[in-house]
């Protein structure tokens, strides 16, 4: 460690160092330190004069390097460019350019409407879904699958849609002709003023394909509304009428369940023949009855059977029509960027505004949490070189 | 009286922009000593004063006023390139002082008594350690304030004065031997 307090003598010696320096005549005890300073430099070194004239050449012409011609030129049209563009002007420039484009990137990825879209694709988890049989969730039937075939009240599962067995006695292998239970929600969006008509048309496309307008409700207004349809359309037309309605506005979601009751069908069926064949007993039983004792039991046997066989072959309707008929649930909301006109109003604009702002803040946030660390490591290795790069230089004077 | 001491050191106000032909005129010959007092070798001290000069013009707009003076900036800036040219030979290059004009010289103006006292002097200088020569370099010929000294070695004002002067007292003393 270097003791940096000067003693005034020590100062005194300095201040007659920088008298001779200057050509100041210097106290006499310290003549000695004005010969020196004065012997010490006349010691210097001169530069020779061609050196000094091509130095001063070097300097007059701003240390100019000889450049391939190709290069000289590309190097001239730059320059030129830039005199005509001043930094400044440039700076602003590409920076409004940069903002244009990330502007116009996410505008486009705003107004195509990816994020909503990306959403009515899935399917929601929470579909109500009739408690027999196991459910399958699907996108889309394919058109014209086995549903078209079935004109009558027996509904075939398409070939593409793999029904889970059932469990316990609803499970019947190998068994072709599949009852299947189908239902379906579509969800579409519409400007505000257009969600009447939608109405309208969904009710259109209801009579179309023959089915009915279970319940309907319809509430619009100037700031927005709302409706809601269940509706009961024959299974052979459900792809029909779904695709009819897909096209009456923006699908936001479309989803189809597919609900196995075979088994359960098939339990009705079996004890409605069995309570057939009950009956047929009976009535042999009566036909052959001696005793008005017997007679009686065989009636008061037959009644109750007949009341089993009435109420299996109700069931065994109630059944056909889940099969027959599909459920369609239809809502329709209207689009918020859709405002009431379908135009893009000054609402719509100051909306999109947030929102782009939200997404460069976003992406400022993210590049910061990458960049800074990097500027971090950027800043340590520089700072490390620098500090091995004087240590190294005064190791250099050390060793001379 | 050297041409380059007779010339006053320009002073600018703070905010002033660097003057690079000003300086160049005013500090040329006294970046030449002081780096060939370094190197020992004045080929290579013309190759380093060239390429001094040339670094300061290339970067004279990152000279900040606030951060020193335009000649200690400049010697920073030679001291660095003197020091690189130090690590790349790794050796010490022998004085090529062109002794005959300098025995011509002495023998011509000044007589025995004066030839003595700067054959005494040189032979102080070269039993001086290299820290200490530079320091006597800068001081002697290149003229710089113990404000620049220290910004030239990246020290405190009053450690440049320390160090100065124990370097010359070790030059009084080595002269005095």
């Amino acid at each position: 460690m270097h003791d940096d307090t000067l003693t005034p003598e020590a100062r005194r010696e300095l201040a007659a160092v920088d008298a001779a320096l200057a050509g100041d005549r210097v106290d006499p005890d310290l003549v000695d330190i004005e010969r020196l300073v004065l012997a010490v430099r006349d010691e210097r070194e001169r530069p020779s004069g061609p050196f000094c004239e091509r130095l001063d050449a070097r300097v007059a012409e701003r240390f100019a390097r000889p450049r391939p011609a190709g290069v000289a030129r590309a190097l001239g049209l730059v320059a030129a460019a830039r005199a005509r563009t001043s930094r400044r002007m440039l700076l602003p420039a590409l920076g409004a350019a940069a903002s244009l484009l990330l502007v116009v990137v996410v505008a486009t990825s705003l107004l195509t409407g990816g994020g909503e879209d990306t959403l009515t694709k899935d399917e929601p988890a929470g579909l109500s879904a009739p408690a027999t049989g196991g459910a399958v969730q699907e996108r889309q039937a394919a058109p014209g699958s086995a549903d078209d075939e079935a004109g009558n009240s027996t509904t075939v599962a398409p070939p593409g849609v793999a029904v889970p067995p059932s469990t316990g006695a609803d499970t019947l292998p190998g068994r072709q002709d599949r009852r299947v239970e189908r239902a379906a929600t579509v969800a579409l969006t519409t400007a505000a003023n257009r969600i009447e008509d939608v109405a309208d048309d969904v009710i259109g496309v209801t009579d179309d394909v023959g089915g009915i307008v279970v319940t309907s409700s319809v509430n619009s207004g100037e700031r927005g509304g709302s409706a809601s349809f269940q509706l009961r359309v024959p299974t052979g037309r459900l792809d029909e009428a779904l695709e009819k309605l897909s096209k009456l506005a923006h699908v936001r979601s479309r989803t189809q369940n597919a609900d196995d009751i075979t088994g359960t069908f098939v339990s009705a069926e079996d004890r409605l023949a069995a309570s057939r064949a009950e009956r047929r007993g009976l009535l042999r039983q009566l036909a052959a009855a001696d005793t008005t004792n017997e007679t009686a039991s065989v009636r008061a046997r037959l009644r109750l059977v007949q009341q089993e066989i009435a109420a299996q072959q109700a069931e065994l309707r109630r059944l056909r029509e889940r099969t027959s008929f599909s459920v369609v649930n239809v809502t329709i909301d209207s689009d918020s960027r859709s405002g009431t006109g379908g135009g893009w109003t000054p609402r719509d604009a100051w909306n999109d505004a947030v929102r782009i702002l939200e997404v460069i803040a976003g992406v400022v946030l993210v590049s910061l949490a990458v960049l800074l660390p990097l500027g971090l490591l950027a800043g340590l290795a520089v700072f490390g070189g620098r500090i091995a790069r004087r240590r190294q230089r005064e190791q250099a004077l050390d060793a001379t | 009286m050297t041409e380059t001491l007779a010339v006053a050191i320009p002073t600018r106000p703070a905010e002033q922009a660097l003057d690079f032909d000003a300086l160049y005129r005013t500090s040329r010959d006294d970046v030449f000593a002081y780096v060939a007092s370094l190197l020992r070798d004045r080929s290579a001290a013309e190759d380093v004063t060239a390429m001094a000069f040339e670094r300061a013009f290339r970067r004279r707009r990152t000279f900040s006023p606030r951060r020193g003076s335009p000649r200690g900036w400049l010697f920073g800036i030679a001291r660095n390139a003197a020091l690189d040219e130090l690590r790349r030979r790794k050796r010490v290059a022998p004085l090529v002082a062109d002794p005959e004009d300098v025995s011509a010289t002495l023998a011509a103006e000044d007589g025995a008594e004066l030839a003595l006292r700067r054959e005494v002097v040189r032979a102080g200088l070269e039993r001086l350690e290299a820290r200490d020569r530079e320091l006597i370099a800068l001081k002697f010929f290149a003229g710089l304030s113990n404000v620049e000294l220290a910004g030239v070695l990246g020290v405190s004002e009053s450690n440049a004065g320390t160090l100065l002067h124990r370097a010359v007292s070790k030059l009084r003393k080595a002269c005095h031997a």
